[in-house]
Parts: C-alpha cells; structure tokens; sequence
C-alpha cells in the first residue's frame, strides 16, 4: 500500500519535472554549440592577428627590443634556473605536444609564412648572436641534456608522421631555402657552428642521439631498403661498367695477374730446385753402393772424372 | 787494355775454386724447362701444319707432290727447332722454358751467351746424349757440375739464373 503510493508519488514528481529535464538539456546543446562557434572565432581572430603580427613592420622592432631588452635576458636565466624547463620538456613529451603542434602548424600554412617573415627580417641572425652573445644556447643544450625527456621528445618527433610532413613542406618551399642559405653565409652561422663543436656537451648529445634505438633502427631499415634496390638500379651497373673500363683498374688487374704468374713461376722454380737435389742424392747413394760392392772407394766425382 | 769480365764469367772461368754444384741446374729442372721449349716448338709446328694442310686440301695436289711437301715440311721443322735453340742460347743463353724454370745456358769458361756456332754444336750434339739410352742425360746426376755429355762436348754449362747464383759469383 506504501510502495503504491510511493510510486505514486514519485510519478507525479518526474511528471512535474519533465519541463525543466528538457529545457536543461537544451541548455547544455546550446551551450556546447556557442563553445565550439567561440573556440572556432577565437582561433580564426588569433590566426588572422598573427599574420597581422607578422606582416606588420614593427614586428621586425619589437622582437629586436624584446631579445635585447633585460627583462627577457632575466627571464630565460630565472627560467633555465628554475624547475620550468625540466617541467615543461615532460610535459611536452607526455601531451605530444610536438605532434600536436606541428599538425596545427601544418593544416594552417603557418610553417611557411613563418619561414618566409622570418627570412626577410633577419631574425634568426639576431636570434643567434644574442643566444651565443649571453650563453643561453649553452646553458639550454646542458639542461634538456640532463634530463631524459630529450631522447623521449626526439624519438616521438622522428616518429610523427606530422613532423616528417613539416619538414618537407618546409625543405621544399623557396622561403626555406634562402632563409638557410642566408643563415649559412652569416658570420653568426659560422659562430654558432664553431661553438657548438667547441662544445663538449655536443659530443654527448650526439653520442645519446647515434645510440638511441631509433636511430639505430632507422639506419638498419635505409641500409636493408638500399641494398634491396641496388640491384635493381641501372645506374649501378652503368658505374660498375665505367670503374671495370678504366684504364686505372686494368692496369691493377694486369700488375696482379702479372705478379700471379710471377708467383706460379716462383713455385715452381723452388719445386724443380729441390728435385734437382733430391735426384742428384738418389743417384749419389746408389753409386756409393756400387762402389762399395765393387771393393772401390773414393767420391763419385773423381770416378766420373775418371 | 783487358776487359772487365762480369762475375758470372769469372764464376765459370773458376770452375774448380769455390764454385758449387747447387749454382748449376740439374736434371728435374733442364727436363721441365726442355718439355716446355718442346711445347712451344711442336705447337708452333702443329699450327703451322695445319694450317698448310687446310691450304693443300683446297687445292688438287698429286700424290708425288705431297710425299715432296712431307719431305720438305720435316726440313722446316728441324731447321725451325734448331733455329729456336740457336737464336735464344746465343741472344741472351735462355730459350722460353729456360726462362720459366730460371736457368740460363752459358759458355763454361766465359761464362757468357754462347756463341752461335758453339750453341749451333749444342744442338746437334744434343741427340748424342739421348743416343745410349738417355744416359748422357743422366749424367747431370753425378757430373759435378751437372753437364751432360752434349755440355762436356761442347763446353757450355746451365746455371741458375736466381739471386743465390748471382750473389755467389760477385
């Protein structure tokens, strides 16, 4: 009798109710809709102020002012010092954070038009004395050297088909190719390259980098693929046939036959030598005999001569 | 004014003062050396037989003609085997097969290539060792300074042609 009116009860409840069930549920469909229109313009606006950024010529300025300002000077080294860059190569490693970055990157065009402004402002040539001139570049390798986020970070990239994408897009576009071209002729470049072999620490990123198992493994993978193709290259034999026709290797060959049958020549030479002697001894001991037999004595020469 | 003689020349000349049997060639090494000369002779011989005989068939020959060719072939190759002996002993004391084996046939007091009159006597007096069933030959075994009958005769020597002999006559 109870349950019945409970039942009852709780009928007449979910019946009151059912108005505002529905009107909740329309809420949060049109909240999730307004979020996702947001998210939408919001990243459209960034974007487009980007390249606004990027395009407008005070860029150039403020990232000069910014690099060479002792504020950010203070803020790298409180950053290098600190726990932030330990920190922040985990957590790059653990969210895929490259992978993901690179694939926004990359659906947007963004790599390029990067590559292009920063070609034509020159940035990277101040990037690069002001790393050498205050020895962040250093201090930065020596941390993501010692911790081991590095070879995790190293290996997802190589493995991110993403960032293989990247680079491509990157190695093949005419932005890319000047930007190193001019970063190469710079004095900066030489520098930094004369700095970064003076440096003891690159020997030890480049001994973790040749041992890591996935460099080890793409090394075997390229040299299976390469020995698997080079039979079937014509341009293989074509080369074969131009290093069999040079005079150089003929003339190898015609010294080593030559210096073969030298050899045979040799040996027998040796060999008839010492049946020479041999017989010579044979026919020495059964003239002896004789002799002896015949009550003679004396060398066999002077019987000879005799 | 006397010439200087070379040293292999001073070591025959002086056949009796420290010379060693070991600088002579013996009996295996003269064989292989003369089944090589032998070799390069007959295949000479056989080529060119047959080559005059491919020739011959061509054309119509009466039998007459053919016992005179046999005839006159015989004589080339005998005059083209003493030829081969004579040129090579007398240009430079080693025939081909001499060359292979390093021995080298020189006068036996000079010392010296011998001469093409002496080398041409070599030859025809070669046969006279193979005559009493080869035992000129085998007279290299106990002559001490392994010559056979057609060396003693004609005063020739066949030495080794190696740096043991050279050293040894300087």
């Amino acid at each position: 009798m109870i349950g019945a009116m409970h039942r009852a009860s709780a009928a007449s409840v979910s019946a009151a109710l059912w108005p505002s069930r529905i009107t909740l549920r329309l809420a949060r469909g049109a909240e999730r809709q307004v979020c996702r229109r947001l998210a939408e313009t919001l990243g459209n606006v960034a974007l487009q102020g980007l390249d606004a950024v990027l395009a407008s010529e005070h860029a150039d300025v403020a990232v000069e002012r910014a690099l060479r300002s002792p504020l950010a000077e203070r803020s790298v080294t409180r950053a290098l010092d600190g726990q932030l860059v330990e920190h922040l190569a985990r957590e790059a490693a653990r969210l895929y954070v490259v992978d993901r970055i690179m694939e926004r990157l990359l659906a947007d065009g963004l790599v390029l038009r990067v590559l292009e402004r920063l070609e034509e402002g020159g940035v990277a040539e101040q990037v690069a004395d002001h790393l050498l001139a205050d020895g962040i570049a250093e201090r930065l390798a020596a941390r993501l050297l010692e911790g081991p986020e590095l070879e995790r970070i190293v290996e997802r990239a190589v493995a991110s088909g993403a960032l293989q994408h990247a680079i491509v897009g990157a190695l093949e576009s005419p932005g890319a190719e000047e930007l190193i071209a001019g970063a190469l002729a710079s004095p900066a470049a030489v520098r930094l390259v004369d700095a970064a072999l003076e440096n003891p620490d690159t020997r030890v990123l480049i001994a973790r980098v040749v041992s890591s198992p996935v460099v080890e493994a793409t090394i075997t993978q390229v040299v299976d693929d390469t020995a698997a193709r080079l039979p079937r290259s014509p341009a293989l034999w074509q080369l074969i046939n131009e290093i069999a026709g040079s005079p150089a290797v003929t003339e190898a060959i015609a010294q080593q036959s030559a210096g073969f049958a030298d050899q045979i020549a040799d040996d027998v030479r040796d060999r008839s030598r010492s049946a020479d002697a041999r017989l010579e001894q044979a026919a020495w001991k059964l003239f002896r005999r004789r002799s002896r037999q015949d009550g003679g004595g004396g060398s066999p020469t002077t019987a000879t001569a005799t | 004014m006397t010439a200087q003689a070379p040293p292999a020349m001073e070591a025959a000349h002086d056949a009796s003062a420290g010379e060693d049997a070991r600088d002579f060639a013996g009996l295996a090494s003269r064989t292989l050396a003369f089944a090589a000369d032998a070799a390069v002779i007959n295949g000479v011989i056989w080529f060119v037989a047959l080559v005059v005989t491919v020739g011959l068939s061509v054309l119509n020959v009466p039998e007459s003609v053919n016992g005179v060719l046999v005839a006159f072939g015989a004589v080339v190759a005998f005059a083209w085997t003493v030829a081969y002996f004579v040129f090579f002993w007398s240009a430079s004391g080693q025939t081909p097969g001499n060359r292979l084996l390093g021995l080298r046939v020189a006068h036996r007091r000079t010392g010296r290539p011998l001469r093409a009159r002496r080398a041409l006597l070599r030859v025809l007096a070669l046969p006279l060792s193979a005559l009493p069933l080869c035992a000129g030959f085998l007279l290299i075994l106990v002559e001490p300074r392994r010559r056979a009958l057609h060396d003693v005769l004609t005063g020739t020597v066949v030495v080794y042609d190696g740096a043991r002999s050279a050293r040894r006559r300087v």
